[in-house]
Parts: structure tokens; C-alpha cells; sequence
């Protein structure tokens, strides 16, 4: 910290400071969420550099336990483990991303909109929400993507399908609940048009829970992006992508290193993205806080 | 109906053509929620008449108050005026235009007129919002611009006593008293006719809410207001009000000038209502008759036939039981009674 410049840089240095050594105890998982996702993100985007090998070649004997040639063995067609484990992020982490935020941005959406208008609206919407909850979830998202073909991009629209009511449902609630309160009938007495009751009075005081689930769905879609592609929906094969990198390595109980690394991967990205989670939270939610 | 306008005597000279004619008039207004069917779609209760048949005006420059004992009716009335719930009958006449059954838009151009102070004040303002913001959103109506809208905001500011640096807090950096001076800021800033305070100061700690009150009547002077004044405060209602009605179980008992309802109640429930405040004077308070009613308010869904009160009366006869007494007009006071306390004297 050299942000010696103006009083109010030094002033901005000095508070984050202060708050650093308060929360930092509370915070110090999220710090490391955040740095285990830098670093996904940052392999995601450079993985060639760093792969020892190319993901798609056969470089070596068939089914090579860790070696110091390939440090997680080599895979049923002689492709290096690590350098699929490597580039697979680049296939697992932008389909999570897409589906978490197009499947909140519609469910918060509809949510609203079925909330603020209610009546009609609201009925659609929300026996809508409540046949597709009913379907058990990975069922659902496998005859969607069945119906629409194999492949990673119909994998996400399926999740999407699967994921908007969660929102949509947490949303209305919110709506409904928001709109009770005195401020917003205070607005409506003093004559606030109706749109704008919506985006000032309401919207800013019911998104939160939308975030805080949002951050912590995460981990749940690369989870499910991976069992969709462990059963053959998602990433067709010679894509390194994790879940279909299980798949394979469940075939074989002795060669457990080709199963090793991308679990590993999916472990570390769940648990450090409910770490940011349960921080978003604890930071958002005055409620939760002790 | 009877014709309820009381005698008016704050009423100020009015540029109108009709001197004579009410700002705010109420008439036979009634809302009733439907009640709670059963389980299985049977077995629909009877509809709850929360306000059932009450008619009032409120002239310019006046403050009627409205009292009754929580669950009475008073909160929904005044939801009704506002145009917050749909009323199931009746018309509220504003400035001559009916604003029962007014499409959403013209509403909320009526609103100009018509304004509020909600109970809670720290509930009733936008957590996020600062002062400034709080005050001229009302402003929108009058399609003020921005630099305007802040003009007026600083002007709001003095006219309730707060100081500009106020206008950058948020209601959470206020005080309970500040934080109403704020709502009334709101409620002013569009110059209304007519504010309804919907006790407006109950929600404050004793020592302040007579600053409060003292404000209320001050900005009543000076800008001509008329306000209906809901209240559970009798002691509040005889500080601030000229005329004052009382409510029990959605209706309306009597409407009386404040000094002739204080000393002269005919209404037994007023009377009972009365006899209930604390007289500051421990002696004089331990020497008078007090009325003690008995049980609870009958329930809205299922109310007495005849007069709604004979239940809790101690005055009720067979007549209370076969007719229900209609609000009538005697001179300056109304009531709807059979055994009414005082004879009409004067009249």
C-alpha cells in the first residue's frame, strides 16, 4: 500500500486497511475461493501454455499410472491426464458461468414480473415454475438435452430450464413481500408512477438473495455439467471436458488416476466457489450476521 | 344518508365559487374483505365489514379527528381514501372530483391534492434512499427537473425545522422525531389540500411528540391545510383537532366539535372512551365515575343486530336490539344513539 497521493487516496488505503485486519479472519476463506478461481480462470485462458503435452495426442503407453513424465498417468488411449485436466476448464467454467447467469437474469425477471403484476401473470408464471420444479431435476435436463442433441451448448440450455424456476420462485417471494412494506405504499401514496416503483422501491431491496443463491448454484451446475457429460450428454468425446474425463475413469477401478485429476478439479472449483458464497452472504445478508 | 357537515368554525374565505362545499367528503363508504372459505372450497365465512357505511367531510383549513380502539376500522379507512385497497361501495369526493373507481393514472395525478404521514416513520422511508431523494420524489408528479426538484428539497427542509445537512443522511443516520419530520417534508412537498396523518406520532417517544404535533399545527396555518387526524390518543386528538369522530366496529358513532365532544359525550361509547383517559390531576382522577366496558369488540364477520355497541352498553334497551340508530344530525353534533348521555339542550 502506496496510495500516499491525495488525503482521500490515503484515507481509502487507510479504511481498507482497517477493514482488512477486522474481517479478515471471517474472510480469509473467500480470499482463498477467490485465488483457487483466479487461478481456474487463469488456466481456462492459457492452459496451452502451461499443458506439457497436447490434449488431443497420443503421447505415451496406454494407461501409465503418475510418473514423473506424466504427473496423473496417462488415459485409456495414451493421452497425458494433467494436460486434459488443464484444458478442460476451459470447457467446464465459461458453461457454469453462462448457465448461472442467464438462468438468474431469467428467473429474476419472470420472478418479478409475476410478483409486482400479479394476477394473471403471476399464475403463468408460477404454475409454470411449479411443473418444472416437479420433474426431478437431472431427468429433466436429460430429456431436454436428448431432444435437442448432444453437445456442451445444449447441455447449458437444458441446465438453463432446469435452473430458472429456482430463482423465478425466490424472486416473487422477495417481490411480494418488499411490496408490503410501508415505504412502497408511502410511494404509491405520494404518487410515484408504477414502473418506477418497481426499479427504485422494490428491485434494490430483493435482489440480494438472488445473488447470494446464485453464488452458491455454482458449484451445483459445474456438478451437474459434469454428470451430464459423464453420461454422455455434454462435451462430445475427444473434448477434454471433467465430467466426460470421469466418465471414462470410471470404467476401470485400477487405473483411479484418470478419474483423479478432474474430480480434483471439480472439488476444488465447488468448494471454493461455496467458500465466495457463504462470504457474499455474510456480507449481503444482515440477517445472518451475528 | 344524514347530512354530516358540522358547523365549521376555522373555516377560512375560499376563492372558490362554492365556499360552502367540503374538500374532502366521505360518503356511505364501505369495504368489506371477504372471508375465509374452508379447506376443501366449503364453508365460506361471513365478509369482514372493516368499514361499514361511514360518511364525514373535512373542510379547508380543519382537522378532524378520527378515533376508536385498534381493530376499529380507522387504518382501513384511511387506506381506502388513499386509493392503497379497492373500496366495495361508497364515493370519496376530493376538491369535487369522485376518486372512487379512478383509473390508476388520474389517481395518481389526484394525488397532488391528497397527501400522507404514515405511523412508523422509520418503516414508512426508503432505507436506501437519502433525505434529499426521500423528499422530492413527489416532486416527479409536478415534472419538476432535478436542480428544481433540489430547490424545493432545501425549502421542505426549513419548513420542518431540520437543517440542510440532514439532506445527505440516510433515515437510519436519524432520529425517530427527525425521521417524521422527513415523512412530513414528503407529505408537503407537493403542496397538497389535504394530509391524512395516519397517527402520525404514536410510533414517537413521548418527549418529542409534542415538537411534532406543535409542527403539524404550525404548517396547518401557514399553508392552509385541512387534515384528517387517525388517532388512538384522546389527549393527542383534543391537542390538535376541532372536530373529531369516533369510530366503533366500522362505523362511525359521533361527530362532535372537539370541546362539546370532551365535555359533553352522548354517545355512551365516547363516554366510556373518555372516561378512560388519565386525568393528570391524581385526585380528580381517582374521584371520577370510570367506565370499565365489558368483554371485547364483537367480531366485524359476525356483528349484533340493532346498534353495533348494545353488546358493551349499559344503557341498551329492546329497542337497541330491533333498530340500528342512524348517524343524525343535531346542531353542531351527530350521533347515532337511542339513549343518548345529554338531552339536546340547545336545540
Amino acid at each position: 500500500m502506496t496510495a500516499m497521493g491525495t488525503p482521500q487516496n490515503n484515507n481509502w488505503a487507510k479504511a481498507l486497511m482497517s477493514h482488512l485486519r477486522r474481517d479478515f479472519w471471517s474472510a480469509l476463506p473467500a480470499y482463498i475461493g477467490g485465488l483457487v478461481v483466479l487461478f481456474w480462470i487463469v488456466v481456462a485462458l492459457t492452459a496451452p501454455l502451461w499443458a506439457p503435452y497436447s490434449p488431443l495426442d497420443m503421447v505415451g503407453a496406454r494407461l501409465q499410472p503418475p510418473s514423473a513424465d506424466h504427473y496423473f498417468g496417462t488415459d485409456g488411449l495414451g493421452r497425458d491426464v494433467l494436460s486434459r485436466t488443464l484444458y478442460g476448464a476451459a470447457q467446464s467454467l465459461p458453461i457454469a458461468v453462462v448457465v448461472v447467469v442467464v438462468g438468474a437474469t431469467v428467473g429474476a425477471v419472470l420472478g418479478a414480473a409475476a410478483g409486482f403484476l400479479g394476477g394473471w401473470t403471476n399464475t403463468i408464471v408460477m404454475r409454470l415454475v411449479d411443473v418444472t420444479l416437479s420433474f426431478p431435476p437431472m431427468l429433466l435436463a436429460m430429456a431436454v438435452a436428448v431432444a435437442l442433441g448432444p453437445g456442451l451448448k445444449t447441455a447449458a440450455v437444458a441446465m438453463i430450464i432446469v435452473w430458472w424456476p429456482l430463482y423465478a420462485r425466490l424472486m416473487q417471494s422477495q417481490v411480494i413481500s418488499v411490496k408490503q412494506m410501508d415505504h412502497v405504499e408511502a410511494a404509491v401514496s405520494s404518487g410515484v408512477r408504477r414502473f418506477r416503483i418497481l426499479w427504485r422501491y422494490i428491485l434494490p431491496l430483493s435482489w440480494t438473495p438472488i445473488l447470494i443463491n446464485a453464488t452458491m448454484d455454482f458449484g451445483q451446475v459445474v456438478l451437474l455439467a459434469a454428470a451430464l457429460s459423464f453420461i454422455g450428454l455434454g462435451a462430445a468425446p475427444p473434448t477434454p471436458e471433467w465430467g466426460q474425463m470421469i466418465s471414462e475413469g470410471a470404467v476401470n477401478f485400477y487405473t483411479w488416476w484418470i478419474a483423479a485429476a478432474p474430480g480434483l478439479a471439480i472439488l476444488s472449483v465447488v468448494l471454493a466457489l461455496n467458500f465466495i458464497g457463504d462470504r457474499v452472504r455474510d456480507v449481503l445478508d444482515p440477517r445472518s450476521t451475528t | 344518508m344524514t347530512d354530516l357537515s358540522g358547523t365549521d368554525l376555522t373555516q377560512p374565505p375560499s376563492p372558490d365559487a362554492q365556499p360552502d362545499a367540503p374538500l374532502l367528503s366521505v360518503r356511505r363508504l364501505v369495504k368489506e374483505y371477504p372471508g375465509a372459505s374452508g379447506f376443501w372450497g366449503t364453508g365460506r365465512q361471513n365478509p369482514i365489514r372493516a368499514v361499514a357505511d361511514v360518511s364525514f367531510d373535512i373542510h379547508r383549513g380543519e382537522t378532524l379527528g378520527l378515533v376508536g380502539e385498534s381493530g376499529c376500522g380507522k387504518s382501513t379507512l384511511a387506506k381506502c381514501i388513499l386509493g392503497l385497497v379497492d373500496v366495495t361501495s361508497g364515493d370519496v369526493t376530493l376538491d369535487g372530483v369522485n376518486l372512487v373507481g379512478l383509473a390508476e393514472e388520474d389517481m395518481r395525478l389526484q394525488r397532488r391534492k391528497l397527501q400522507v404521514v404514515f405511523q412508523d416513520p422509520s418503516a414508512s422511508l426508503h432505507p436506501r434512499m437519502r433525505v434529499a431523494e426521500i423528499v422530492s420524489e413527489p416532486l416527479r408528479l409536478l415534472g419538476m427537473s432535478g436542480a428544481q426538484r433540489m430547490a424545493r428539497a432545501r425549502e421542505l427542509i426549513t419548513l420542518v425545522r431540520l437543517n440542510q445537512e440532514h439532506l445527505e443522511r440516510f433515515p437510519h443516520q436519524l432520529s425517530g422525531g427527525q425521521r417524521q419530520r422527513v415523512g412530513i417534508a414528503r407529505a408537503l412537498a407537493v403542496s397538497p389540500r389535504v394530509i391524512l396523518l395516519d397517527e402520525p406520532v404514536s410510533a414517537l417517544d413521548v418527549s418529542i411528540q409534542a415538537g411534532v404535533l406543535n409542527l403539524l399545527g404550525d404548517l396547518q396555518q401557514t399553508l392552509q391545510l385541512s387534515y384528517l387526524f387517525v388517532a388512538h390518543n384522546l389527549s393527542t386528538v383534543r391537542h390538535v383537532c376541532q372536530r373529531v369522530a369516533v369510530m366503533y366496529l366500522g362505523k362511525i358513532v359521533e361527530v362532535a366539535p372537539r370541546d362539546e365532544l370532551f365535555s359533553r359525550p352522548r354517545h355512551p361509547y365516547t363516554h366510556a372512551l373518555l372516561s378512560a383517559v388519565p386525568l393528570p390531576d391524581p385526585k380528580r382522577d381517582r374521584a371520577r365515575e370510570r367506565i370499565v366496558l365489558q368483554g371485547d369488540p364483537p367480531s366485524p364477520a359476525n356483528p349484533p343486530n340493532g346498534c353495533y355497541f348494545r353488546t358493551r352498553c349499559w344503557k341498551a334497551t329492546e329497542i337497541c336490539a330491533k333498530s340500528e340508530p342512524q348517524l343524525v344530525r343535531h346542531g353542531d353534533v351527530s350521533y347515532a344513539c337511542h339513549h343518548p348521555l345529554v338531552d339536546e339542550v340547545g336545540d
